[in-house]
Parts: C-alpha cells; structure tokens; sequence
C-alpha cells in the first residue's frame, strides 16, 4: 500500500481517538460544573426548606423568619463559598464552551440565577442576624465594557483580602433570563459595571473608592 | 463548534499526519537509510572552498586541513576567492591549496570561477567555516553510480555548539539531517547546503553554473537540477561539520538569507508546485513546505497577538493597582494554576509532544549521537523558545522579499 494513504489511515485513526478522548473530556468538564451547580442549587433548596429540585421559590423573609439565625449563617455561608465554586468552575471550564456553545450558556443562565438567589439569600439572612459579611452583587458585560476588567481586578483583590468578610456574585447582564431581567428593573441597571454593595448600588468604583464604600460598613483591618 | 476549535483540530490532524509519515518512512526504508552505495570507481574530486575577506584565517586553514586529511584518494583543493581581496587573500597563498580569484562578489561567483580550472569529474563545494571528516567523501562518492545523480548532500553538524543558541541549532541541524535523508529517499530534496555538497562537474558546467544573483544559490541550483532530470541523494554517514552562528544578529541575518532565498527560489520555479511529473517533490513536499510557512507564519502572529494582549492586561492590572500589585502576583499566579485543566485540546498536545519526541529520538539515532538526557531536556527549551524564534525568523524573512528589490527574482 502507498506510503500516503497508509500514514493517512493511521493518522485518521489516532485522530478519532483523541477526539473521543477530548470530547469525553468535554463532557467529564460539563458534569464537574453541573455537580458543583447542583450543590449549589440543593443547598439553595435545603436554605428555603423547598423540596422542589428545579425551581426555588422567590424568598420571602417570612420563610427564613422562624429559622434560628446559627444555623441561618451557616447555611448562607456555605451558599457564599459554593457560588464561588460555581463561579470558578465557570471560569476554569469556559473553553467547553469552544465545543458545545449552547450547553455552556444554559449552564450559565443556570448558575446566574442561582446567584442572585443565593445573594438574595444572604442578603436577607444578614438583615435578619445583622451577620457581619458583606455581599457584592457584580453585575458586568463581557464585550463594550470599559471598566468591567478593572473592576473584576478590584473585586480578585478585595476578595483576597477580606476572604469569608465578603461574598462576591458576578452576574453577566447580558444573560437574557427573566430573573437577570427583573433584576435590573428593580436596581435600575443601565450601565455597566454596577456593584450593589449590601443593597446600595453604585456604578464603577476605583480601588480608592471601593475602599472608601467598603470601610464605611465595617472598619475591615485587612483593607481599611 | 467554533471556527477557532475546527482550525486547531485541522492543524493537529495535519501535524499527526505529517509526523506519522516521517516515521513511517522511517520505519519502511530503514534497511536503506545507512547504507551507502559502494562506489564503482573513485574519480577526481576538486574541493572548492569559497573564500572572501570575511573569513577567518584560522577557519580557513582548519577547513583546507580537514580537505588533506579526508582519506578520499584522488583529490585536489581549491580556494576560490571572491570579491576585494585583504590580507587574508596573501594567507591563502600560502596554503596547500590552488587559489582561483574572481573580482566578482559572492560564493556562487567564486565557485563558477573555480569551475573554470578544476579538473575533477566531480567537485565538493566546503564552506570556509565547515570542515570534512576523514571519510565523508568515500560515502558520498557511490550516489554518482547512478548516471541520473547530479549532486550528493552530506549531513551537516553544528561544530562544537558552545551558548545556548548554537546548542538550538544543533539539535535543528540533526532533526534536518534526519528528514534531508528521508527527502532524499523520496527523491525530493529542494536545497544542497554549501557546506559539502557534492556535484557532477560536467552537468553543472552544462547547466550554466550557479545563479550569481540568487539568495541562496543553494537552492536554485536544487531545483535547476531537478528540473533538467537529475536527481540528488544524501549520504547520513558523510558528516560535514559547521561552525553556527553565535548571536541572534547574525543568525537572523544567515536565516533571512536562507528562508527568503528558498522561498524566492520555489516561486521561480513555479512548474514543480502540485505537479505530478515533479514527483513527490512537486506533489507533496513542495506544498508541505507552503504549509509549514502558513503555519508558522500564523502561529507566530497569534502567539505575538497573544502576548500583546497579555502584555496589556497587565499593564492594566498594574495601573488599577499601582501600590498592590506586588500582591496581586501570587493571586494572579494562584488563579492560573487553577486554571490549568485537562481539556478537549490536552490529548492532542500530549500526542504531538510524544509524536515529535519520538521524531527527535529517531535523529538522534539516524545522526548517530547518544540519546542524553541533557538533550531532550534541551529540546523542551527549543521547542518553546527556539520555534518561537524559527516563527520570527519567518516573518522578517517573507517581510524581507515582499519588500526587497530582491521580489524581482520572482518570474512570475
């Protein structure tokens, strides 16, 4: 047989190989950030005492209010630590999105929701035990956003120095999902970045400022 | 599926493919690889050194030593002299050599000089930094059995590589040596190196001699060989040893030289390009090569868009965070880490490492040097650093001929 079509037929051989092999990679990436999702969604369910496994019910503060707040905290810091386990999963997995885009967004419309319903959550459960964390609400545009990378930097450096005194959400506002949608009528969100900081919206904030808003909650002694 | 992941996945299938087919060839014709043709009759050779006022007095005289000392019997030596002369010129005088002078500058100007005066049915072209071994002419000499057979190319070696950069090309030089003789198998090799190439007296003569306005002449006179029906082999057993450029300017320089002469030399002789009567050469390897420099043409675009890129976050990262950054590194660094995963393209890049450790492997073995560690840790660094600097390479050299007068070479 020609020397070609030999090598050929060896070549396609191993390259079917290594593409089942990527693809089952793909697919083992896909599953590792559905698991670290699911976590997050049924402790979600677990939080709100809801047994439904696919929707969470809006929070109402009635719902949490019997609750003692011990184990209120516990569950919305473990809520915190899980959405920024999802988040980097998120992160760390993005390129299956190269290989299976739509897969990759309905897993990110999935996980945005779930934020804002854990930040829902520990916003709320802050309100009622007066806890001592603070919660950001990032919401970004990943294309025509001037301050959007500064920020994620700020956001990287604030997390890093406050760890468990801050959780932080980041929410891409261009997910079209009516949960993304209402949340932007109710905060009046228009531009981008907008960081809602225990409730208070603010547009863009420099490192200076970010401080200066972060300090005026609690005098933090690793950034203040 | 983006369009960025179908082009890795056509670029990694073409890479298989072309890796597999060397070792494959590698595999069928190992039997002939080193074995040389036993000659059926020693003739002349004249071996002509090229010679102009750049050269060292020393690397002259150890070149025209190695020229006494090969154990080829009949042989005569000839210094061809080219260009103004200096004091160089007096030395050369004084060597156990003819010396041929021509006003004219340039190496294939000095060798059509010395085509004039030499007697040998064949003669061995010697750079005047590259030096024989004691039998590299015996092994080449058997290839002219075959009437057919217009030149013979050696199997050059960096001589004693020193600094980092001539250790690169070293190992550049044995990958080359490994698929020159593969080329040579297939009856397609484009380009016989200066340094120990070896030519039918009377076919060049009949072909002109070498093109005195050519980048690389080396080249031209490949494909004008083949082009009037000869062919050219290659001997893995005649060792011609050269000294390598020791600094990135100069290599830059010999690579600008090499790249957009080789080039220039393939578009003037257009016919060869996916013409089946050309062989493999035209069929195969000539649009390999055009492959290779759009590869390589690309990845070094990307890789320097990619870097910019970085170069920029970071720039950006440190102007948000004037007085932190210092401790914005170990995040950055801790978050990369984290990053790295085995992903869709992993498989295909741990197969392509494998794939071409085994290519260096298997040139090591055809070259005949000891498989050290030292060396493939060696390739590691050449593959990241030293391809990079193969891309750079690439790109002055194409920017070099679109906008030299030297695009004028190019008959269209």
């Amino acid at each position: 047989m020609n020397i070609f079509i030999k090598a050929a037929i060896i070549s396609t051989l191993i390259f079917i190989a290594m593409f089942s092999l990527g693809l089952n990679m793909n697919t083992s990436a896909v599953e590792d950030v559905k698991q670290t999702i699911e976590s997050l969604q049924s402790s979600l369910n677990t939080s709100l005492n809801t047994t439904n496994k696919t929707e969470i019910a809006p929070i109402e503060l009635a719902n949490i209010s019997h609750v003692n707040c011990s184990l209120l905290l516990t569950q919305a810091k473990l809520l915190g630590k899980q959405s920024e386990e999802v988040k980097k999963n998120l992160d760390k997995y993005s390129d299956i999105e190269s290989i299976d885009k739509k897969q990759y967004i309905l897993i990110k419309e999935n996980a945005a929701q779930l934020f804002i319903y854990s930040w829902d959550f520990l916003k709320k459960v802050k309100d009622k035990c007066n806890a001592n964390y603070t919660t950001i609400l990032y919401v970004y545009k990943d294309k025509h956003c001037k301050h959007c990378f500064e920020e994620e930097v700020l956001l990287l450096y604030v997390k890093n120095k406050l760890k468990d005194d801050v959780y932080i959400f980041p929410i891409n506002g261009e997910i079209n999902v009516s949960m993304i949608n209402s949340l932007k009528e109710e905060y009046n969100i228009t531009s981008y970045p907008t960081l809602i900081i225990d409730g208070e919206k603010y547009g863009f904030l420099n490192l200076a400022n970010i401080t200066k808003v972060l300090c005026k909650i609690r005098d933090f002694e690793k950034l203040c | 599926m983006n369009l960025s992941t179908i082009g890795f996945l056509t670029l990694a299938y073409f890479l298989i493919y072309t890796t597999v087919f060397w070792l494959l060839l590698f595999i069928e014709k190992r039997n002939e690889i080193f074995k040389d043709p036993i000659p059926k009759k020693y003739p002349l050779i004249s071996i002509i050194i090229p010679v102009y006022k750049g050269n060292k007095k020393e690397e002259i005289k150890k070149a025209v030593k190695s020229c006494i000392q090969t154990d080829y019997p009949k042989k005569e030596i000839v210094i061809a002299w080219n260009g103004p002369k200096n004091e160089v010129f007096e030395y050369c005088k004084k060597l156990n050599a003819k010396l041929v002078y021509t006003p004219k500058k340039g190496k294939a100007a000095g060798i059509n000089e010395a085509l004039k005066h030499i007697k040998g049915e064949l003669f061995c072209c010697l750079d005047a930094d590259s030096f024989l071994r004691k039998d590299t002419l015996k092994h080449m000499v058997g290839y002219f059995n075959d009437k057919k057979v217009g030149a013979v190319t050696s199997s050059m070696k960096v001589y004693k590589p020193k600094n980092l950069l001539q250790k690169f090309q070293w190992l550049e030089y044995i990958i080359t040596l490994y698929l020159r003789k593969l080329l040579s198998l297939l009856d397609a090799i484009y380009v016989i190196p200066g340094p120990g190439g070896m030519f039918r007296t009377k076919v060049i003569q009949k072909l002109g001699g070498f093109d005195e306005n050519n980048l690389a002449e080396d080249a031209e006179i490949a494909l004008r060989l083949q082009a009037n029906g000869y062919k050219i082999k290659n001997s893995v057993n005649a060792f011609v040893d050269t000294i390598a450029p020791d600094n990135i300017k100069s290599l830059l320089k010999q690579r600008i030289r090499w790249y957009s002469g080789v080039l220039s030399n393939i578009l003037r002789y257009k016919e060869f390009i996916l013409n089946s009567e050309k062989g493999v050469l035209g069929l195969f390897v000539i649009p390999l090569a055009f492959a290779w420099i759009a590869i390589t043409l690309t990845s070094i675009t990307l890789v320097m868009l990619n870097f910019s890129k970085i170069a920029w976050s970071g720039y950006k990262v440190f102007s948000v965070l004037k007085f932190s950054s210092l401790q914005l590194i170990p995040i950055y660094l801790k978050t990369l880490i984290g990053s790295i995963h085995p992903n869709f393209a992993t498989g295909f890049m741990v197969l392509l490492l494998i794939l071409s450790f085994v290519l260096v492997s298997v040139s090591f073995h055809t070259a005949k040097e000891k498989h050290k560690p030292h060396r493939y840790l060696n390739y590691i660094a050449y593959l990241v650093v030293y391809s990079m600097l193969h891309g750079i390479f690439w790109l002055f050299s194409v920017s070099y001929l679109l906008i030299s007068k030297k695009i004028k070479l190019i008959k269209w």
